[in-house]
């Protein structure tokens, strides 16, 4: 190999091993912290800087707990049940963890440094978004896997909801990211996120915005969030898949989960949120790849609001919510920004007119499907004995 | 140079999960050599700059085929197959000879001329330009290979239903 | 699957096509975080639906009932604080009620006034905890149940104030209460007491209407009226099943004829999970006005009347049986004129309710199964005794 491809893929994905995971690192500790303030908590407040003295005299908001918690992680016992397959015991960690870091090359982000590189850019590939969508999949092998090897009920149970769920909400997903490849008219990420420089960002459209909310609630269901965190549902089924699971092998999981969030957040940011523009980037080109990062945050700041505010849904609901809603009014949207494109939007009148008449049909649509899906279900009265 | 190292690395994992896939006793051990295999040959797809069957290698098989293998194994008894028993054909030679054949007339030829990355360089086989034959050329031929989708999909929910779900929330666990 | 003795629908289809495709046996428990507490489900899953279901209880079980028999009748009065740690203010109420029957004492009027107050609080906490852990079977990741346990902490807070534990209080005697109340309690329960609604109204914003708090209870767990009442359900349990049987009404124990309250039902005969928590919820918002009331009416005097200083009456048997959170609470005593009971039994509300389990959860899913336990409000401490 020849040393300048060697010296640019190292520049091109190394990075992103670094920045990742220790965003993962932030975030778990934002978790908490936004998880304990909506339940009126405090939330981890103590940890300074680790292993030193300093730790209980600065303890600069509870920011060194991700680090205390990932050195206990390292310490503690790998236990694997005696019947447990230990052969897929061990992969199924690693593999939740390797799709989840590959697709983050998927993701359009100009860092600084790489602008000099020859062209190993993943996000240029012509099929980027293919690719990502491929990839992403992979981690339900991972934590059938997990579910499997693990010889415990509670894992199985977790394991095959988690294969119903991902499979089922891959549909949506995908066909609300078809809108925006067909408009773009190409599946490279960087020529999509280039398709919304300026304020052209896809969620500004009828269309994109439907779509956004499918991809949003679809996405949610792909990462194993609330209110679809069923694999691993804790009054259910304990820990779902990873309940046979300790120490370092379960830090791993946890890791891939949050990185496969920053990753599929970022495909939605690359999609429908205008990639890494922003204010400011045509004299910082740097601040580029900053907000990129901090359109991932906002993102992930919704989903922990969700994850401190609602309850889970059920199998058959969640099921009937992909395949019964989702799938067609992500079908549908697709017709709607058909109609979209064709429309000459000249004026503001029409562009106006524009809005209401897809938001209108999509409205329409989801009242529609929700009358025809949703149980019999409505607030009741109470009689009172004197 | 390169090329040709990956080639390798890449050849040899898939032919080694194939062995596996094909081998192994414990049928979940085997489905998941069987993807390996299919990684491996999407990794072979990706050094010919096929990149987007790649991705569909990847899509199709590991992400669809290979997860309706693991649901229909979750439905069979036995699934480690420690018992000693061993599904073993009688007419191997048989299908060695058939194996032999295929190697022969499909396999030696292109090996004789690999072709190598720079003749595929000069194919092109971009994604736009598929998007393209497929919207303009075959768009026909799509609509229908779309429809026989469809009735399958609808023949398999038909099935699916004459076997449980009378009441009809019951979802594709 | 409306029906209350429903079998699961599928199962049979299965098994006619032949495609065996086998039921997974389940252990729930006893270290399952929904359990509350030590109890185990042996569950038969098709899939994810409840095929078959068995409640295996009996880990937490200290023999309080013989315990008592070999002690005094007031010695056993701590014990009671254990059965439903929740409510050891209604469960010490229940016994003295008992005992007080045996021997005929007149119970100071402070006194009925602070049983009424402390037991209709007990009931606030009741509720709060199970309405908390029901939304967090539920899945909402705590934040319910955390703001359900700020306001518990007010009333545990009160409970301190006047005997001295949080939960385990041990407050009531025969013929009256342990102490008074200290100085200036009165006030501060006021004040918790005139701020609960608001904290109620957040909650029902909150909860009551939530589409998939909706979509996840109704229709679940089902208990029809007629076996709710062939089973002996009490309580909140059975008032959402549709009927009008409240012991605050139909004994009208202790001075609760003084009161005005109106005891919330379930009009229709569901009675599913929906139905069992809102009803609670609704019974939070009498029991304040009972609490008003009863901080209005009540005045100074004695706490404790007059009780024989050794306690031994003559032979009898009774019963004394109050409206607990939980359902009927009742105490059952055989005295034999010597100082200790000659039998001493319980009757706990959370057994009792608990019995119907099975019935309700067949053809759920394993995560309806969960709530349905959760909303039947058991305690393992009372189930084990």
């Amino acid at each position: 190999m020849s040393p300048d491809l060697v010296r640019d893929i190292l520049i091109a994905t190394v990075p992103l091993m670094v920045i990742f995971p220790t965003l993962f690192a932030f975030t778990t500790w934002l978790e908490r912290k936004a998880l304990a303030r909506i339940q009126n908590r405090i939330g981890p407040n103590k940890v300074g800087v680790p292993l030193t003295r300093y730790g209980g005299r600065f303890s600069l908001f509870g920011l060194g707990q991700p680090l205390a918690d990932g050195i206990k992680m390292l310490f503690k016992e790998n236990i694997v049940p005696r019947d447990a397959d230990r052969l897929f015991h061990l992969l199924a960690p690693i593999l939740a963890l390797i799709p989840a870091m590959l697709v983050l090359c998927f993701l359009p982000i100009e860092f600084p440094w790489t602008e000099s590189l020859l062209p190993v850019q993943a996000f240029l590939l012509d099929g980027a978004v293919i690719f990502f969508f491929a990839i992403t999949g992979l981690n339900t092998l991972a934590i059938f896997m997990a579910g499997w090897a693990s010889r415990n009920k509670y894992s199985l149970l977790g394991g095959m909801r988690a294969i119903a769920q991902m499979v089922s909400y891959e549909i949506p997903l995908v066909l609300s990211a078809v809108v925006v490849v067909m408009m773009v008219g190409s599946l490279n990420a960087a020529e999509i996120a280039n398709a919304q420089a300026g304020w052209n960002w896809f969620v500004f459209t009828p269309w994109g915005l439907a779509a956004f909310v499918i991809f949003f609630i679809a996405s949610l269901a792909e990462t194993n969030r609330s209110p679809f965190d069923l694999p691993e549902a804790e009054s259910e089924i304990i820990a779902g898949y990873f309940t046979e699971y300790s120490g370092f092998k379960f830090a791993l999981f946890f890791l891939g989960e949050y990185i496969a969030m920053f990753a599929i957040s970022g495909l939605a940011v690359t999609l429908f949120l205008g990639g890494g523009a922003g204010p400011g980037i045509a004299t910082l080109p740097w601040l580029s790849a900053m907000w990129f990062i901090a359109k991932i945050f906002a993102l992930i700041a919704v989903m922990i609001w969700l994850r401190g505010t609602l309850p889970r849904l059920r199998v058959d609901q969640l099921m009937g919510f992909a395949w019964k809603f989702l799938l067609p009014l992500s079908i549908l949207n697709i017709l709607v920004a058909g109609f979209a494109h064709f429309i000459p939007q000249e004026n503001i009148v029409s562009k106006v007119a524009v809005w209401v008449v897809s938001l209108g049909i999509l409205y329409m649509a989801a009242k529609g499907l929700n009358q025809l899906n949703r149980p019999n279900v409505r607030p009741r009265d109470y009689k009172y004995a004197e | 140079m390169n090329e040709e190292i990956a080639f390798w690395m890449l050849s040899a994992i898939a032919v080694l999960g194939a062995l596996v896939a094909v081998r192994k006793r414990n049928l979940i051990h085997g489905v998941f050599a069987l993807m390996v295999f299919f990684a491996g040959l999407a990794g072979l797809f990706l050094l010919l700059l096929a990149e987007f069957i790649a991705a569909a290698q990847i899509l199709v098989y590991i992400g669809a085929v290979g997860i309706l293998l693991l649901f229909a194994i979750m439905l069979t008894e036995r699934v480690a197959g420690d018992d000693g028993r061993r599904m073993t054909s009688r007419g191997w030679f048989w299908g060695l000879v058939a194996a032999v054949a295929v190697f022969v007339v499909l396999l030696l030829p292109p090996i004789q001329q690999f072709p190598s990355p720079e003749h595929a360089r000069a194919i092109e086989p971009s994604v736009k330009e598929l998007g393209e034959k497929l919207m303009h050329p075959y768009v026909v031929t799509l609509e229908v290979l779309a429809l026989l989708l469809t009735a399958a999909l609808i023949g398999a929910v038909t099935a699916a239903q004459g076997v449980r779900m009378p009441k009809e929330e019951d979802s594709p666990e | 699957m409306s029906s209350a003795t429903a079998t699961a629908p599928n199962y049979e289809l299965i098994q006619q096509d032949g495609l065996d495709t086998g039921l997974l046996e389940v252990s729930m428990g006893p270290h399952h975080p929904s359990t509350h507490g030590v109890f185990r489900m042996d569950v038969k899953l098709d899939g994810e639906t409840v095929v078959d279901l068995s409640p295996v209880f009996g880990y937490l079980h200290r023999n309080h009932e013989k315990l008592a028999e070999n002690m005094s009748y007031l010695g056993s009065m701590p014990f009671t604080d254990r059965l439903d740690y929740f409510n050891s203010m209604t469960n010490n109420w229940a016994y003295a009620l008992a005992a007080e029957k045996l021997v005929e004492i007149e119970v100071p009027e402070r006194a009925e006034y602070l049983r009424v107050i402390m037991a209709e609080l007990t009931r606030l906490v009741n509720h709060l905890s199970l309405v908390g852990f029901f939304v967090n079977d539920l899945g909402a990741l705590g934040t319910p149940l955390l703001y359900a346990f700020r306001e518990r902490e007010k009333i545990l807070d009160l409970f301190e104030q006047a005997s001295g534990a949080r939960m385990m209080c041990n407050y009531f005697r025969f013929g009256g209460l342990r102490n008074d109340v200290p100085e200036g309690w009165l006030d501060r329960a006021r004040e918790v007491v005139d701020r609960f609604p608001v904290f109620l109204d957040e909650y029902e914003k909150l909860l009551c209407e939530n589409e998939i708090i909706l979509s996840r209870t109704q229709g679940v767990g089902n208990l029809s009226r007629d076996l709710a009442i062939s089973a002996g359900i009490t309580g909140p349990m059975l008032r959402a099943s549709g009927e009008r049987y409240d012991l605050r009404k139909v004994d009208r124990y202790g001075i609760y004829d003084r009161f005005q309250f109106r005891v919330p039902y379930s009009d229709g005969d569901v009675g599913d999970c929906y139905d069992r928590f809102i009803v609670r919820m609704l019974e939070m918002r009498e029991s304040i006005g009972i609490l008003k009331q009863a901080l209005d009416g009540i005045e100074h005097g004695p706490v404790l009347g007059n009780a024989p200083k050794v306690f031994k009456p003559k032979p009898a048997e009774v019963y004394g049986r109050v409206e607990a959170p939980k359902g009927e609470l009742g105490f059952y005593l055989i005295a034999d004129g010597t100082p200790k009971p000659y039998r001493y039994r319980v009757r706990p509300p959370s057994l009792i309710n608990l019995t119907v389990l099975r019935d309700m959860c067949l053809g759920q899913k394993v995560a309806d199964a969960v709530i349905i336990l959760g909303s039947i409000d058991i305690v393992l401490g009372e189930v084990d005794r």
